[in-house]
């Protein structure tokens, strides 16, 4: 078995080692796309490893290397490792003051200024204290959730006590000499700081807060009143550790529970979902799918549906929002430092690569700043810089999907008509091309059905330069082959690659088909009609992972259900052998019931199954068009755009069960106080 | 208030509706103190679980109905954690493996394990031996069959083993001859007439024979299914009386219109709109081997008889890559594909005049 899989893991190595050399020896076989921009090939080079260094490359590796060294250690605690010249991270320096610099959209501030003040001071009926106790921050990576609650503690007058995980572990720090001086486990650490955090609310604030805590404010540890607290839960514990996850779920209903009643925010940036091979495993096989931390696995599940957690979402930074950010940050930039002012077309770009998050905005452009301060001299060569800034401040996957579908989608071999929109000179450069490509053999006449003329990609290059990975490159041709065929002949060959693809190779890294992208390449390329038709297709992102989601929630539904039964099995007398359901049993069979007792429900008779079931038991069939996200030509393979512009009839679905859901605890309310 | 199918469930093996000489067979093994592994298989809704809890209380008494559900976590090699919920009495313990997925096998050995181990302390247990039953047993990969294979003979000594399957045909042979079988087989209609009467007598309200005979003929064997109808058709209409239209699970209905669409058209746009379709099943927890099975066995009841055997070729070796491979949809729709693309050269290989719809 093992001598099997490493058989097969060697070749590969060699396939691309020689189509190394030969991509060396061959001169120019294609030209990457990228050598558009003349002026910057060094730039570029600045991506490749080895490239002639020039002098404008070793100034940019600066550059780079202080992004990178600064990227991790974000705000309060990093100080150290800046380039001379420059004082400090422009985040730092220029974070938002007040709610007018905040850079979300203002319904959200709204929501959380709400919750505070009422967990401050109860809302207007004055009960509503008892339950807000726990807020989750969540969104993707840089849509300002800390900002926010930082911006609105200071406005509300809250003292925020934020726990860190400590770096130094075990060894005696220069500032604390009690805590440290024997080990204490991160986990005993935390529970000691919340231990303190709910308790030690009157007498000790100022110490609390200097002990475990951040929050270097010298005004308020000074200030002897008493002040409203909060405790913000960032730098959360490994929570894929089982123990320290019960553990640290424990500690989080300790504290919502606790009398001391300090109202607690936990911010939860959201891991993504990615298409990786791992993953998907993950994603695809049920119940062990806590790998990545999302909000169910920060709240412990019985806490996530009691009425004293609320969350709020975060959406990424919509982009006329990051711009106006982006401008009153270089206003004040400008006033303070002699520095010019990076041009409002600078500023654009770095929006528009910067995919909503606004902390690798304000990277890019002090990055883009630097590097313009630092030669004055190319002021005049501006348009030059563009690019390269763009090319600088996106993430490095970013290399255009959209190129890398249409390539592998449009199907182009040797002695194509010339699209009607091309070019003079992409005319010339695809005849070019054609005459370094040789004809394949003449087939056998048994197997004429499969000749093909050469094709005009190379999928070596573009494995080369492909941002994704086979297992999400499937998805998107698989969202999107349909358009691009003539016939049912053309979709069985690329529906039946792919699905050969995906059941080939087995559940563990080691298993995995290597050649798997190239298999897709080539086999979808193979069954498409030569040429295309243009018939103006619109690239689609995956609706996999929406469908995943959906598909989780109504697990989750599911297991709602089952819970139910039990529930209601033991409080009858008679129930007390009954078994568990099984959860395929309650999917299919149990929805006619469950509709009906619902319905029952609603003249007022018996205790009502969870309203929930409908995610499984309701499917109506409809003609319409799911909708669907279409691909824009700069799209970064998402992490979590994905998400951005969801199908309407979920989030419909999903508005409706959490506004039950709110309702009913709201009459709760009434009647315990 | 409990649905009907649990309340009503017999609780010893002498409440039992059918099948009665399979209950005098199971009594005497409990009375003999020598009980074997057993594999109860038979189809859905035949009665299996409901037979191994009346055994279980022939073997151990009432104190096997005290139950508790806890939820195990278990760490894979790769440190992965597995919740798994487990109910359990004193005596047995009740695992549905299949519900963690392909990491089954970590589960088995653990419990196995760690049932083995323990003797019973009880000295008032009837048995010396605690039982263990796997539900779902024929979706047991391999390696959780050997894993199971080995231990069942070490620790015969303090444990026995139940299984529940479908079927045995995905069991390996040496699974098979370390068990007792035991055929539970679907309900007759006589039987199943009369025990949705027994409920309705318990009920407190008269079953007419028509509404009776209908539910048993929609039912198809399945009592779970007969006694969830027969609840729910009392729910809408409290006097069982005039046309009743028995409405059938939404996913069902469902997937028939989907049938129909690939019937109707044969064009890659239409092989879209399947995909939507599918997609919407499979957010709604509908297993994909359903999906596909379902859909299959409408396809082949509308084609021509030339092509079905090719239409369930296709499914099947559809459903084994299903099962190998990660992302379901690309299989459900590749076999779609398939079978458009069949019923289409069927469709013009042959003249029209056979395909009036």
């Amino acid at each position: 078995m093992s001598r099997k899989s490493t058989t097969t893991r060697k070749r590969p190595a060699n396939v691309l080692s020689q189509s190394a050399r030969k991509l060396l020896e061959d001169d120019e076989p294609m030209p990457p796309p990228a050598k558009k921009f003349k002026p910057l090939s060094s730039a570029l080079n600045m991506f490749n490893i080895d490239s002639p260094k020039s002098t404008q490359t070793a100034t940019q590796r600066k550059g780079k290397g202080k992004e990178k060294a600064a990227t991790p250690a974000l705000p309060p605690t990093f100080s150290g490792s800046q380039t001379p010249g420059d004082e400090s991270l422009w985040l730092d320096m220029y974070g938002p003051m007040d709610e007018t610099d905040l850079a979300v959209h203002k319904r959200k501030v709204e929501d959380v200024r709400h919750w505070l003040s009422e967990a401050s001071d109860g809302g207007s009926s004055g009960k509503l204290r008892k339950y807000r106790r726990l807020l989750v921050l969540s969104g993707p990576a840089g849509s300002a959730k800390t900002a926010t609650i930082r911006v609105l503690s200071k406005e509300l007058d809250f003292e925020i006590l934020e726990w860190q995980n400590a770096v130094s572990e075990g060894l005696p720090s220069d500032e604390d000499s009690d805590g440290y001086a024997n080990f204490e486990g991160a986990m005993d650490k935390f529970q000691a700081f919340a231990a303190r955090a709910a308790s030690c609310r009157t007498v000790f604030s100022s110490e609390t807060s200097s002990s475990q805590t951040s929050q270097a404010n010298g005004s308020q540890a000074s200030s002897c009143k008493r002040r409203a607290q909060l405790i913000l839960l960032e730098d959360l514990p490994n929570l894929n550790h089982g123990k320290t996850q019960e553990r640290f779920h424990s500690i989080l209903e300790g504290l919502v529970h606790s009398p001391a009643s300090i109202p607690v925010v936990i911010v939860v940036s959201d891991a993504g979902i990615r298409g990786a091979t791992g993953d998907d495993v993950a994603l695809a096989s049920g119940p062990s799918r806590k790998e990545a931390i999302g909000v169910r696995s920060v709240v412990p599940p019985d806490l996530w549906r009691s009425p004293y957690v609320t969350e709020i979402k975060f959406n990424p930074v919509s982009a006329t929002l990051m711009k106006k950010a982006l401008h009153s940050l270089v206003a004040k930039h400008s006033r303070t430092s002699s520095h010019p002012q990076p041009s409002k077309e600078l500023v654009e770009l770095v929006v528009d690569s910067a995919n909503g998050d606004i902390r690798s905005a304000i990277m890019a452009l002090q990055f883009a700043c630097v590097r313009t301060e630092g030669k004055p001299k190319k002021k005049g060569r501006q348009h030059a810089s563009q690019p390269l800034i763009a090319m600088v401040s996106r993430r490095e996957q970013s290399l255009a999907m959209f190129h890398l579908l249409g390539k592998v989608l449009y199907n182009k071999r040797k002695g194509d008509a010339p699209a009607p929109s091309a070019s003079a000179k992409d005319i010339q450069r695809d005849k070019e091309l054609d005459a370094t490509l040789k004809n394949p053999p003449r087939l056998p006449t048994h197997l004429e059905e499969h000749e093909r003329k050469a094709s005009r990609v190379d999928v070596e290059v573009l494995y080369a330069d492909s941002p994704i990975d086979a297992s999400l490159l499937s998805l998107y041709v698989h969202q999107n082959y349909t358009q691009f065929c003539n016939d049912l002949n053309q979709a069985e060959g690329v529906s039946d690659w792919l699905s050969w693809v995906d059941s080939n190779g087995g559940d563990q890294w080691y298993q995995t088909n290597p050649n798997s992208f190239h298999l897709i390449t080539l086999g979808t390329l193979h069954s498409l009609p030569s040429p295309v038709p243009r018939r103006s297709q619109q690239m689609y992102k995956p609706e996999f992972f929406e469908n995943l989601k959906m598909c989780r929630e109504s697990e989750d539904a599911v297991e709602d259900v089952v819970q139910w039964l039990s529930g209601i099995a033991q409080t009858d007398q008679s129930g007390a052998g009954s078994t568990r359901w099984k959860k395929s049993e309650v999917v299919m069979e149990l929805g006619p019931v469950l509709r009906a007792r619902s319905d029952l429900h609603a003249s007022g008779s018996c205790l009502p199954p969870p309203s929930s079931h409908r995610l499984f038991s309701n499917l109506t069939f409809s003609r319409g068009q799911g909708s669907k996200a279409q691909l824009a030509e700069e799209e970064v393979p998402p992490e979590s755009s994905i998400m951005l512009d969801g199908d309407d009839s979920w989030d419909r679905r999903h508005s409706a069960s959490s506004e039950t859901r709110g309702g009913g605890w709201l009459e709760e309310d009434d009647i315990e106080d | 208030m409990s649905l009907w199918v649990d309340k009503y469930r017999p609780r010893t093996l002498d409440d039992l509706h059918y099948h009665h000489d399979l209950t005098a067979r199971l009594k005497s093994l409990a009375a003999s103190g020598d009980f074997p592994h057993m594999l109860f298989y038979g189809p859905s809704g035949a009665g299996k679980k409901t037979r191994i809890t009346c055994t279980l209380r022939q073997l151990f008494g009432a104190g096997v109905e005290k139950l508790r559900i806890d939820q195990r976590v278990f760490m894979t090699p790769s440190r992965r954690k597995l919740d798994l919920n487990v109910v359990q009495s004193n005596f047995h313990i009740e695992i549905t493996p299949s519900e963690v997925g392909m990491y089954d096998r970590v589960v088995i050995q653990e419990i196995l394990k760690e049932i083995a181990q323990t003797q019973q302390v009880d000295l008032n247990a009837k048995q010396r031996f605690k039982v263990v039953i796997i539900n779902d047993a024929d979706t047991l990969s391999r390696d959780a069959q050997a894993a199971l294979r080995r231990t069942m003979e070490k620790y015969m000594n303090n444990m026995r083993i139940i299984l529940c399957a479908n079927s045995t045909s995905k069991l390996i042979a040496p699974i098979k001859s370390r068990c007792l079988l035991v055929r539970v087989a679907a309900p007759s209609s006589e039987e199943m007439q009369h025990a949705l009467e027994y409920v309705a007598k318990r009920e407190k309200f008269t079953l007419p024979p028509e509404a009776s005979q209908q539910i048993i003929e929609d039912s198809n064997g399945n009592l779970r299914k007969a006694m969830l109808v027969l609840e729910a058709l009392k729910m809408q209409s409290p006097d069982m009386s005039g046309p009743l239209s028995i409405a059938k699970p939404d996913w069902e209905t469902y997937c028939h219109k989907v049938a129909d669409m690939i019937i109707q058209e044969q064009t890659p746009q239409r092989v879209m709109d399947v995909r939507a379709k599918f997609y919407e099943l499979l957010s709604h927890c509908i297993p994909p081997t359903v999906i596909l099975k379902t859909v299959a066995e409408r396809v082949v009841d509308k084609v021509d008889e030339s092509i079905k055997a090719d239409v369930m070729h296709w499914a099947a070796f559809y459903e084994v890559r299903m099962r190998v491979g990660n992302k379901k949809i690309f299989h459900l729709e590749a076999w779609v594909v398939k079978v458009m693309s069949l019923y289409k050269h069927s469709f013009y290989g042959i003249e029209l005049d056979d395909f009036e719809d």
